[in-house]
């Protein structure tokens, strides 16, 4: 299927000046989607779909894959300057990007954060160019019960998010679960815990309960410290040191391979990868307990995970036509519009297309890098805005944010009370990570479930006779297991007092 | 002037060229002018990408171009429709608020749940733009040649027989329950597996050998038919369809009730301004004329059904009184 002279041939449409425009245009527009809270990638695709008719096909996917990219580099940059994530997909950037740049290292965070973006979002597609068919098909053998031992492992990440108490973190990832029960049972049509409010149907969306549960509980918190400004250290380096550059190579690497290929499974929420990115960074790391501190690996992991993820997600669409993700699906939706069907028909009857928009990704990819380098000296002296400018406006953007995923001024109660929720839990120590994550899994883990035991009749074992299934679980147990040790023998000898992290 | 005809009657002159000045100004812009004369908002009850979205920019596109004003798609999201209905029902008849309609967030919907705050005739219905059936799609080694077979399989084993529903009420849902109930099986004795995210993850199901079969619509069709991993052995509607004449319909094969268009229209909060209905309707008898039009229709695989406001709406009334016989007899209606 692949051909050097195909990728050639595909170069050659990509750098012609229209489509290298709109492919900076796109990737322009999805940095800034992505930096905004509460707008990611699926709504600007949307917005922008009637003005792609104008535009040929070419130019119009070019843009549009553009801004799905684009968006992954955006997101971090309000996680780590405001504890804000700008897309689900950076909220475990938060946990140590904002500790960074509270330490007055916004610059190398936010730096790390593009490098890392960069070296996951080319090498992934490197997978995309070479593997795409043979990949698609394992990407299809994944059933609703092997989705089951997918999230039962993601959780298994839950106790690595729980900072200094278990407890605390458990209770947080429970509630996390008790609170994606609310709405309307997806298999029997009937409410719970909906108390008649017809705004409750669908129950909590997750990316109004991570403006709140980060973003607002956040002010709120540096409110009432009466904090001058972000950083309370001078900013310093803006770069990265050849050094950190280094230790950082592994990390990017692990994180290109896991966001790729759960990125390729459809329905695995990009937030889903970045935590579980994150986790696996910390159980590869030489000092573990210091993740949530401020670490640059905690930044890395997941910033390289949801970019490569983004590659993983053309898996499946250039290959069956299948959309791995919302933001695919409008995707494919620009396509069908041309009149195009991604999948076998296109492959045999225009490659052409197909390599172009990889071509094209690769030097989106580029282009976002040397965007956003230079920028980083900017965005870092947010952490000198003095407070009182700083989060009124913060305030504003997550308040159209959180309107604007739904368009229903009832996201803005959730996301308030969120906030509140989001500020006691700081307040007694207890992390919003687990909660977050767990109500990120909650439905699919829920409706996987129940698939399954439809599949099997009712029986459980249907999870340990299927291989893929029973060796995820394994490992979720084995993780689990290895996290507790590591708890245990940390906790033992006397370890160095941190700085407070989040939680 | 004013000491030729003397104060009173320079007054009456001035108030005379303001009157008329007035009168030409109001004449201009009287209501009576071009409908539409600002942007009009189509609100999608679901997300972006879907069969009704897609639909609903289908027809944006074309409205905008002959209304020469731009037709903004607007997805509202959440409780299988029902947010999106109760915006546009309240929102103001003038004229410039719309909605896309399917079956998933008006027959069906009303056929599965009891505690609907509207009731179907309660809006107004502006006709049908689009006839898009189902098909019933199985894996490409499905032992069955036919629907009959599968059926017969399926009386004898209902619990070895699994297959995709697509999400709760939803058409793909009552897609496979009028054809099981068709072949004088219980549904609920079968494996019916329910895809709350729709019918995208039920067709993937059939990919993966999860299920026998599911529903699927001509664009998955096209899609996933030259992969060699699929085999269509029906579609759900009257009369075989244009684009593959070669595949019978359920009512040939002895599933007489199993005859479900998935059509998609337009409807408008009760009381919708006269010109604003006129101008619609206007536009799809146009539509059905246009060539071009139908061209773009036929690209994005959705064929054109027109049906007038009248016709359409005893017809989706009769398909919501069938479809809740139907629920109730499978339980699902509570």
């Amino acid at each position: 299927m692949f051909a050097w002279s195909d990728l050639l041939a595909g170069f050659g449409t990509a750098i012609t000046p229209m489509n290298l425009l709109w492919c900076f245009i796109g990737s322009v527009l999805g940095t800034f989607v992505g930096v905004l809270p509460g707008v990611g990638p699926t709504p600007a695709i949307a917005m922008l779909l009637p003005i792609t008719s104008y535009l040929g096909p070419t130019p119009a996917i070019i843009m549009l894959a553009g801004i799905y990219y684009g968006s992954q580099y955006g997101g971090s940059t309000t996680s780590i300057l405001l504890n804000m994530p700008g897309e689900i997909s950076s909220v475990p950037t938060c946990l140590d990007g904002y500790q960074l740049a509270k330490q007055g290292r916004a610059g190398p965070a936010l730096a790390m954060a593009a490098i890392s973006s960069f070296f996951a979002g080319t090498f992934s597609l490197v997978g995309l160019t070479f593997f795409a068919p043979p990949l698609a098909e394992v990407a299809l053998k994944f059933t609703p019960t092997e989705y089951v031992g997918l999230m039962v492992l993601a959780l298994a990440v839950v106790v690595n998010l729980s900072g200094k108490s278990l407890t605390k973190g458990l209770i947080s990832a429970g509630f996390g679960l008790l609170f994606t029960a609310i709405g309307m049972d997806s298999i029997t049509g009937e409410q719970r815990m909906t108390f008649g409010n017809l705004n409750l149907l669908n129950g909590f969306d997750f990316v109004v309960a991570a403006i709140g549960l980060f973003a607002l509980s956040e002010i709120l918190a540096s409110v009432e410290e009466e904090v001058g400004q972000i950083s309370v250290m001078k900013i310093g380096k803006l770069m990265p040191t050849l050094r950190e550059l280094k230790d950082n190579l592994m990390a990017m690497i692990r994180a290109t391979l896991l966001g790729f290929g759960l990125g390729m499974l459809p329905g695995v929420s990009p937030a889903v990868t970045a935590f579980i990115a994150y986790d696996t960074e910390k159980r590869f790391s030489k000092h573990p307990e210091k993740f949530g501190t401020g670490v640059l690996e905690g930044v890395t992991a997941p910033e390289g995970a949801n970019n490569s993820a983004t590659s993983g997600g053309f898996v499946p669409l250039f290959a069956f036509g299948l959309p791995s993700s919302s933001a695919m699906a409008m995707l494919l939706g620009a396509l069908m519009i041309y009149g195009l069907q991604p999948g076998p028909i296109m492959w045999q009857q225009n490659p052409h297309f197909i390599w172009t928009i990889i071509a094209s990704m690769y030097i989106g990819n580029a282009m976002l890098l040397v965007l956003n380098l230079p920028l980083v000296g900017m965005w870092a002296k947010v952490c000198e805005i003095p407070y009182s400018i700083l989060a009124p406006t913060v305030l504003i953007f997550c308040v159209i944010g959180a309107f604007s995923v739904r368009g229903n001024i009832f996201d803005l109660w959730v996301a308030l009370i969120f906030g509140l929720v989001g500020y006691a839990m700081k307040k007694l120590g207890y992390p919003p990570a687990p909660m977050l994550l767990c109500m990120i899994l909650g439905d699919r883990l829920e409706s996987s479930f129940r698939q399954s035991l439809v599949l099997s009749g009712g029986s459980l074992r249907i999870f340990v006779t299927r291989p893929i299934t029973a060796t995820l679980l394994a490992l979720a147990v084995i993780l689990t297991a290895a996290s507790l040790v590591a708890r245990r023998r940390a906790s033992a000898p006397a370890v160095l007092v941190e700085v407070d992290p989040n939680y | 002037m004013s000491r030729i005809l003397g104060k009173k009657r320079m007054v009456l002159m001035v108030a005379l060229a303001l009157g008329a000045v007035a009168l030409l100004l109001t004449a201009g812009s009287s209501p009576a002018a071009q409908y539409p004369t600002r942007p009009i908002t189509m609100i999608v009850p679901y997300a972006a990408g879907g069969g009704s979205d897609l639909s609903a920019r289908l027809i944006a596109v074309y409205a905008a171009k002959k209304f020469g004003k731009p037709v903004n798609v607007v997805n509202v999201v959440g409780a299988s429709g029902i947010t999106a209905t109760m915006q546009m029902l309240g929102a103001s008849p003038d004229g410039y608020t719309l909605m896309i309609d399917g079956t998933s967030n008006t027959s069906f919907l009303a056929a599965s749940r009891t505690d609907l705050p509207f009731k179907l005739e309660d809006r107004t219905w502006l006709g049908r733009w689009i006839g898009d059936p189902m098909y019933y799609m199985y894996g490409a080694s499905t032992p069955f040649k036919n629907l009959k077979e599968a059926m017969d399989f399926a009386k004898s084993k209902p619990e070895d027989y699994a297959w995709g529903a697509g999400a709760q009420g939803s058409q793909s849902m009552f897609h496979g329950l009028s054809l099981l109930d068709d072949a004088g099986i219980d549904p609920m004795k079968t494996k019916m597996l329910v895809f709350p995210e729709g019918m995208a993850p039920s067709v993937q199901a059939v990919l993966a050998g999860t299920v026998m079969h599911a529903g699927a619509m001509a664009t998955d069709v096209a899609k996933l038919l030259p992969t060699g991993k699929v085999k269509v052995l029906g579609v759900a509607t009257f009369e075989r369809t244009k684009q593959y004449p070669d595949v019978p319909t359920a009512k040939e094969q002895g599933f007489s009730n199993s005859t479900l268009l998935s059509w998609y229209g337009l409807s408008a909060p009760k009381g919708f301004a006269p010109e604003a209905m006129e101008a619609w309707t206007k536009l799809a008898q146009e539509a059905a004329k246009d060539v071009e039009f139908q061209a773009m229709a036929e690209k994005q695989n959705k064929p054109l059904s027109f049906m007038g406001p009248k016709e359409h709406l005893e017809y989706v009334l009769s398909e919501s009184k069938n479809i809740t016989v139907l629920a109730v007899k499978v339980g699902l209606r509570k």
